[in-house]
């Protein structure tokens, strides 16, 4: 307990320095400007020299700028992802020898709990959104998103979210009585129905709070894409990750307010003595059933927008054009429809009918294929490419690395006879964690390498970002290669401890690959501290970005529409006497900043 | 929705991009006659209907989807043409901002 | 949530436009306190949800705090939703412009997610439906739930939808009174439907002691006709914006966004309810 009490009082300490810091940043931010030079102008950052925004941390309290918004979301994600990541390096080191030697089962349970919904919910969904926000109206050049207050509340219903879903951690030292849950990220029934601590309700709602956050933005995303184009952009000519965030925003259509019922059902068979999950009800099955037809899209919902930032970012490091786009749209569109028919792969051990259960397992295959498909598009692209091995570009590649084993242990899941063997093991910690960390926190990371420039006007240290990739990739691989292993060992996943009898499996084997896979996780730790480092640093201190075109991707043609925004908006600052729009790709009725990019070239 | 698409909608080139979804529709209705002919969990209506109604309605969804796509972006593809305007996802990348008027349409009906 | 979809009124899809140039306490552009205001009211029913939990779970806090917490949160969030519409009202209606393609098209997306809200509630029905069937309440036995009340109250949200449709069809003919009374009715009927839904719900609880607690079948009850009482109350605000708004004078055959927006909605609940009628009251009595 003392242990449990001392861990806690750490985190939270960080948690409020980090709480501190950032306000104290924020309010420093009065002279954030989203471009290097930008200053000279009235300093607001925004062309014209009359403030569209008031001063200080007020502005961001009271932004509707979907791009002040992305930033918020950003900072949000990453705050979520060391909560998460500080709670599984706690886990990890306990995992370091069999017996209980740092923490007691229940506290693991919490931790275990935590992780998986922060990275998921407050981690997963946000870092995406951050990038959403930012360069979906740039890069269909919109004014900005179709309903800009809709999406300021949006973002403002996430910390009341996490604070609720975190609320365990903060009350369980003051011995009040209340809690972290301890249900797992998929608050199977009857355990979570049962479990009468007050923190597992706290989390339920807090839940359903960010799931509505979620609905609210997906129909301002599909509203966006579909009509706030810009007059030179149609489903021609839609930039893939338009399209994959097009696809997610549906599925989160119908995801979210499905768990957002099912949470609610929770709650009251939890507090009004309903029967919803209940045996003499709809049954714990039936959670079951929900929580996938939920869940399963949800994995999609969390994967395609890496995807389609892999299929944006690569090309431009690679010469070349994506190859096969058409490709790459039509098996998103197709991993949209496919991942609502295939849930109950998840549930295959739980005595389902077999006839049924074989349906599943035959979409489940079938899905597999516009995934495969993408990747030899990504290859294909790389191929005879001129490559250059930019920060951005490396976690492109470690993503494609890491989709490979990710998706293939993906399809040994779906076939029933080695799902039943491998189910509820580490394997299928191993397969979900190569697509989680190995692809969609690198996806996120190379992303926020390569705008990096655009949002900050400055330019990261490369040399760091260099030994954060190598650290995240090696780190990535030890660690989630070594849960494959353990999968195929027996290692039932979930548990603080493995102090079982050699008939269950081999326990000097199991514990040399858990402390492998311990020290791998420190690895990614150590990896993401010089990242924040490198983060923090060359925000404040970095070299400005002189040329529009940090990346010389105007040489090979590759010059984005969210680079053209960043362009114009450099002129502008630069003395242009045109008054810049705020925002948006250059739709001004009259032409706008187009006419003087032009004007500047032609001297 | 689904008007009469005039036969230079589906020309060879856009059926060609469309085959990378005929191949999880293949692999669904190879397993859909597999089920059929196969059988060896005997059969019960409601839990056959199920099995098979799994498979048919996601693949039809699927069929469904695809067309609809491959209409609406061959259809956008011809409206560039006809606008002289690029196909490329970076549009006006390399500096060729003369071919980006602004074609008015009008969406807005108040 | 449709209500805030109002909000994005002033704005067009093409030319340049800052999307918070009129506000309180100042037009800045591209800032408003009105989202923050909002989300801290949404914030706060959760807030208010959680605490009372917590009192009923622990004896730290007295049972009236949470609800009146929440109370307190409804005033919250009306008022930013008040500033928020309001703003964006004035600057529509004085601009004379819509945005009423992404408003249609939202409300659109909207109902598509509350097909999934409801979807739950009708999966657990089914599953009770097919492995859980017994221990009836006495209701359902004798076939007491599908009392007259229900039926006349399904006329008369069926007659609702008639007559806004009709007045949508007189707002287009730009017959301004007739517009006006049938929408008159069309509110007058919904707020007489969820009348009658208290009063069934008084009659079973009281009367008949079927509360939600009753087993298998009283949670699908409770659950699905409290959703959709939910949902029927949100659509009668709705229409009672709407209808304040006609009296102002804002709506014309050309201007009519909100109008068709809270149709739509207004006819999605109507259709979950007939829906809700045959398979939760007609079909627990007749294949029982
Ligand atoms: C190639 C396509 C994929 C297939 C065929 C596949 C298949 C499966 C199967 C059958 C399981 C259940 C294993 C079990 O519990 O016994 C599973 C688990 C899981 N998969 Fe995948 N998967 C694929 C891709 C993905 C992707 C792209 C993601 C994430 C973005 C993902 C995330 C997960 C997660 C989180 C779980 C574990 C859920 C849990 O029990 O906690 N999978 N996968
Ligand atoms: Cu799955």
């Amino acid at each position: 307990m003392a242990v449990e009490q001392l861990a806690l009082t750490v985190l939270m300490g960080i948690l409020l320095v980090a709480v501190a810091g950032l306000v104290s940043r924020m309010v420093d931010w009065r002279s954030y400007t989203p471009l290097g030079g930008a200053s000279a102008i009235g300093g607001s950052g925004y062309g014209g020299g009359h403030a569209e925004k008031p001063a200080g941390i007020v502005r961001w309290f009271t932004t509707v700028d979907h791009k002040d918004i992305g930033i918020l979301y950003g900072i949000y994600a990453l705050v979520a992802f060391f909560w998460g990541g500080a709670a599984v390096l706690l886990m990890r080191a306990e995992l370091a020898a069999p017996g209980f030697d740092i923490m007691e089962a229940a506290f693991y349970n919490s931790l275990l709990t935590s992780h998986g919904i922060t990275m998921l919910f407050l981690f997963g969904t946000p870092i995406i959104a951050a990038f959403s926000n930012y360069f979906i109206p740039l890069l269909i050049g919109a004014d900005d998103m179709a309903f800009p207050r809709i999406n300021a509340i949006a973002f403002w219903l996430l910390p009341p979210g996490a604070i609720l879903i975190w609320a365990g951690f903060f009350t369980a030292p003051l011995g009040l009585g209340i809690d972290p849950a301890q249900t797992s990220w998929t608050m199977y029934t009857p355990l979570s129905a049962e479990q009468a601590n007050a923190g597992v309700d706290l989390m339920l709602l807090g839940l359903h709070l960010t799931g509505v956050s979620a609905t609210m933005g997906a129909i301002n995303f599909i509203a966006t894409i579909f009509t706030e184009r810009g007059d030179d952009v149609n489903w021609a000519n839609l930039d893939i990750f338009s399209w994959t965030i097009l696809t997610q925003s549906a599925l989160i259509l119908f995801a979210f307010p499905l768990l957002g019922s099912a949470l609610i059902m929770l709650l009251l068979d939890r507090n009004f003595a309903t029967t919803f999950f209940a045996v003499e009800g709809g049954s714990p099955i039936l959670w079951q059933h929900l929580f996938w037809f939920f869940g399963h899209p949800e994995v999609y919902i969390l994967v395609l927008p890496p995807m389609g930032l892999v299929s944006w970012i690569l090309p431009k490091f690679s010469g070349r054009k994506l190859f096969g786009f058409k490709f790459v749209v039509y098996s998103t569109l197709a991993i949209g429809v496919l991942s609502f028919g295939v849930w109950a792969h998840h549930m295959f051990s739980t005595g389902m009918d077999p006839r049924i259960r074989a349906s599943f397992m035959a979409v489940s295959l079938a899905i597999a294929i516009p995934s495969a498909v993408k990747t030899f598009n990504w290859i294909t692209t790389m191929w005879n490419g001129r490559l250059r091995l930019t920060a951005p570009m490396l976690f492109c590649i470690g993503f494609i690395s890491n989709f490979v084993i990710g998706g293939i242990t993906g399809v040994f899941l779906a076939a029933i006879p080695v799902d039943l063997v491998l189910h509820d093991t580490y394997y299928v910690v191993g397969h979900f964690h190569y697509i989680v960390m190995g692809m969609i926190a690198f996806a996120g990371m190379g992303a926020l390498y390569y705008w990096f420039p655009i949002v900050t006007g400055r330019m990261y240290q490369r040399t760091l970002a260099k030994w954060h990739f190598w650290l995240s990739m090696i780190g990535t691989n030890i660690t989630f290669f070594a849960f494959l292993v353990l999968g195929y060992l027996g290692m039932p996943r979930r548990y603080a401890t493995y102090q079982f009898d050699g008939a269950i499996a081999p326990l000097a084997q199991v514990t040399t690959l858990h402390q492998i896979s311990t020290v791998g996780a420190f690895i990614i730790g150590i990896g993401q501290v010089v990242w924040a480092w490198n983060m923090v640093q060359s925000w404040y201190e970095g070299p400005e970005v002189e040329d529009a075109d940090p990346w010389n991707l105007k040489d090979d043609g590759m010059f984005g529409r969210e680079f053209q925004w960043f362009e114009a908006q450099k002129l502008a600052a630069d003395g242009g006497e045109e008054e810049v729009a705020t925002d948006g790709g250059g739709v001004r009725p009259d032409g706008g900043y187009r006419r003087a990019v032009r004007r500047v070239d032609d001297e | 929705m689904v008007s009469e698409p005039d036969a230079k909608t589906f020309d060879r080139e856009t059926l060609l991009d469309l085959v990378v979804n005929a191949i999880p529709l293949g692999i669904i209705l190879f397993f859909i006659l597999v089920f059929a002919l196969v059988n060896p969990f005997g059969s019960d209506p409601v839990n056959t209907a199920i099995q098979f109604s799994i498979m048919i309605v996601t693949g039809l969804a699927l069929l469904v989807l695809t067309y609809v796509s491959g209409k609406a972006v061959s259809e956008a593809e011809d409206e560039l043409e006809e606008q002289g305007l690029e196909l490329s996802e970076e549009a006006g990348a390399d500096g060729t901002a003369e071919t980006t008027a602004p074609a008015e349409t009008e969406d807005d009906t108040a | 949530m449709a209500i805030e979809e109002a909000d994005d009124h002033g704005q067009d899809g093409h030319g340049h436009h800052l999307p918070a140039v009129e506000d309180w306490p100042k037009g800045f552009g591209e800032a408003s306190w009105w989202p923050f205001v909002t989300a801290l009211g949404a914030a706060g029913f959760y807030i208010g949800a959680s605490l009372y939990v917590i009192a009923t779970r622990t004896d730290l806090l007295g049972v009236a705090v949470g609800p009146a917490v929440f109370v307190g949160s409804v005033f919250l969030f009306l008022a930013g939703l008040y500033g928020w519409v309001y703003h964006a009202f004035v600057k529509a209606y004085w601009d004379g412009e819509g945005h009423s393609r992404g408003l249609r098209f939202a409300m659109v997306l909207f109902l598509g997610s509350e097909v999934a809200t409801f979807g739950a509630g009708f999966v657990y029905y089914f599953f009770i439906r097919t492995s859980a069937w017994e221990n009836l309440p006495h209701l359902v036995e004798s076939g007491n739930v599908l009392s007259s009340l229900v039926i006349v109250n399904t006329i008369i949200l069926v007659i609702s939808s008639v007559t806004l449709h009709y007045a949508h069809v007189a707002l287009h003919e730009n017959n301004r009174k007739r517009f006006l009374r049938l929408l008159g009715v069309t509110l007058l009927l919904g707020v007489v439907f969820i009348g009658g839904q208290a009063l069934e719900y008084y009659e079973f609880i009281i009367h008949e002691d079927f509360t939600i607690t009753e087993g298998a079948y009283a949670s699908a009850f409770y659950g699905l006709t409290g959703l959709h009482g939910l949902h029927v109350t949100l659509g009668a605000v709705l229409l009672g914006i709407v209808f304040v708004r006609a009296l102002y004078g804002q709506y014309d055959a050309e201007h009519d966004t909100s109008v068709s927006t809270a149709s739509m909605y207004w006819h999605f609940v109507d259709a979950v309810w007939i829906f809700l009628v045959v398979v939760l009251y007609a079909g627990a009595i007749v294949l029982g």
